[in-house]
């Protein structure tokens, strides 16, 4: 148990700041590289089966990422998140299939429609707070997935919807070896956009929100938008995440979404930990990928709850919290280093 | 009219016991146990094992569920100590063990439902226009046992006191020589022996499946929430009141999922008239 020296604070402090100031193009390289060669390598080198799996990934991303924002910037939990992910995929099926929209409108449309479902959720969010909306949250999506999935207008009664056309911007949606390019684009905006939003002043503001309302209504922020705007957006990239997986699957029908699963998205977030949605992300994938990778058979149904557990008992700080651990240790291993040299 | 009332009574007396657990848990450390449901539903297939499967006595097989499902519970709660003094994390946590115990479910009993014999029917009770029974009889009967017993145990027996302080005030209590975490481990064990007995009572009522418990749930939580998660006698009567009113809608129409609908908008409207009915140690 060593003390860690002052110094290594700044010295974290300073590598950040660099990282920060230095100008757009040069700090939009190494992503855009990143997303480049991840889309060409998906898009070319991925099997049937694996690519299957990436395009579930993406659309779990773009839910989680929303979730990430909600949680852990503006302090609102939310169970219910699969409720708002199937609608924006029976809103999106129904988009394409009865006004015969082309799929990429009927899925920014699927979005706005989980937008629309997801106001009735946040509203009761103004005043209820913490513990309680995570109740409430939990015993809305009940209601969603009990009674709005069995009613024919949406969910096109027993059978589901089935949706035959297949054209994405050109890709075909229900081949996963295509598709999984438009999906894995679609989520990288997502993740740029919710990134953009934490470092922006709305984040700042979130997160004065969740830290203490009454100070931050004392700065003139109005709290009971940023708190409607936390749940507005999440409900947004929910509902696309939903359209991703219906568009991939062809069909939307109720057991797709079963409200239960809500969990495996919150244990992302939790296992995410607080600050960016990096951690939030990594463990999105792992939930996703790993149970499949692993073909572990009907454990897959375990995953999520587990998850949640552990996160809850054992690692309230998340991989984020690692993350930055382990950064300071390093920058406290280089002070004592130029220290000796000294 | 008659049919309405004795069904609903009788699942409103199964809402009572279960709603029960949440608010005995909630009223000692303002935690809410969401594996309750799930923690019964474990008594309740274990209940079915001994009894229907291994022939055991009624009264062996009933005592073996709910000690089961009072074990689970209390694991659950030791599990989680750490987190106690957190809500949130607790009612994460506890979704997380009621995951796994469904999990467990279906692996062990699998999602086909399984049908369990009716106890005591050749006992028949009537009057006015109700007919009861001998497995409804017994739901009404425990609930009245438990809630009077409940009742007399806080109200006159040391333990009961302790419990009672113990939920006005744990640091006060602690002064005092009350061991806190004693107390909320016997809580949580009694919690989940009620969990129990209501999947034992249920199980003639409905066809088994790791899902069961999970449509009271919804119901329960109502109930506890109208009774302000304080009272066992008002949350008696929130539970009988919505198992009739639950009776009527669905003898009204055939829409699947209406009960849920009004369930949830009762929910979000006490939440938003009484925001103060929860949250009372997290404000």
């Amino acid at each position: 148990m060593s003390i860690t020296p002052p110094v290594t604070e700044d010295l974290r402090v300073e590598q950040l700041a660099a990282e920060a100031s230095a100008p757009w193009w040069r700090r939009a390289i190494k992503p855009l590289l990143l997303s480049a060669v991840l889309l060409v390598w998906a898009g070319n080198v991925l099997g049937e089966d694996h690519a299957a799996i990436g395009v579930d990934a993406a659309a779990v991303i773009c839910t989680v990422c929303g979730l990430h924002l909600l949680i852990q910037w503006s302090g609102q939990v939310s169970l219910g998140h699969m409720a708002i992910v199937g609608i924006g995929g029976f809103a999106t099926a129904n988009f394409a299939v009865e006004q015969e929209l082309p799929l990429p409108l009927a899925l920014l449309l699927g979005g706005f429609s989980a937008t629309l479902a997801t106001v009735a959720i946040g509203l009761p969010a103004l005043r209820i707070r913490g513990f309680a909306l995570a109740i409430t949250t939990l015993a809305a999506a009940t209601a969603v997935s009990a009674y709005l999935f069995r009613q024919d207008w949406l969910a096109g009664g027993s059978l589901g919807i089935l949706i035959p056309e297949t054209n994405f911007f050109g890709w075909d949606s229900q081949e996963p070896t295509d598709f999984i390019v438009p999906a894995l684009i679609v989520a990288l905006i997502v993740m740029f956009i919710t990134t953009k939003i934490g470092q922006s002043g709305v984040g700042n503001a979130l997160r004065m929100v969740a830290n203490d309302d009454e100070v931050a209504a004392s700065y003139g922020i109005n709290v009971g938008t940023h708190r409607l705007a936390a749940f507005l957006f999440s409900g947004f990239v929910a509902g696309i995440g939903g359209g991703l997986m219906v568009l991939d699957l062809g069909r939307a029908s109720p057991e797709m979404f079963p409200p239960t699963e809500s969990i495996v998205f919150v244990a992302a977030v939790l296992m995410g930990g607080a600050g960016s949605i990096r951690g939030s992300v990594i463990a999105a994938v792992a939930l996703v990928a790993v149970p499949a990778l692993l073909d572990i058979g009907h454990y897959e149904e375990l995953v999520g709850s587990l998850a949640l557990l552990l996160a809850v008992r054992f690692a309230p700080g998340g991989i984020n919290g690692q993350h930055e651990h382990t950064m300071e240790r390093i920058a406290s291993l280089k002070a004592k280093r130029q220290g000796e040299s000294k | 009219m008659g049919s309405v009332i004795s069904n609903g009574l009788t699942n409103g007396a199964i809402y009572a016991i279960v709603a029960f657990g949440f608010v005995l848990i909630y009223r000692n450390s303002g935690v809410m146990n969401f594996a309750h449901p799930q923690i019964g539903m474990i008594g309740g297939f274990f209940f079915f094992s001994l009894w229907v499967e291994q022939s055991w006595p009624y009264m062996l097989a009933l005592i073996c569920g709910v000690g089961l499902s009072a074990l689970i519970s209390l694991g659950t709660r030791q599990l989680l100590a750490p987190q106690e003094t957190n809500p949130l994390n607790m009612l994460l946590g506890t979704l997380g063990v009621g995951g796994i115990l469904t999990w467990y479910a279906l692996d062990t009993w699998g999602s086909t439902p399984l049908f369990v014999p009716s106890v005591g029917s050749g006992v028949v009770v009537e009057f006015w226009d109700m007919r009861f029974r001998g497995a409804a009889l017994l739901v009404i009967g425990s609930l009245v046992v438990v809630t009077v017993g409940a009742g007399l145990f806080y109200r006159y027996a040391r333990t009961g006191l302790a419990l009672r302080s113990v939920a006005d005030d744990p640091i006060a209590a602690t002064y005092m020589g009350i061991d806190v975490g004693r107390m909320s481990s016997l809580t949580w064990a009694v919690s989940g022996a009620l969990a129990g007995l209501a999947g034992v009572l249920v199980s003639p009522f409905i066809n088994m499946d790791p899902f069961f418990m999970s449509l009271l749930f919804l119901r329960a939580l109502t109930a506890a929430l109208l009774a302000g998660m304080r009272s066992l006698p008002l949350t008696a009567l929130a539970g009988v009141s919505i198992g009739i009113l639950e009776a009527q809608l669905v003898r009204e129409t055939s829409e699947p999922g209406l009960t849920e609908l009004v369930l949830v908008i009762v929910i979000i409207a006490v939440l938003l008239i009484r925001p103060q009915s929860l949250g009372r140690r997290t404000a």
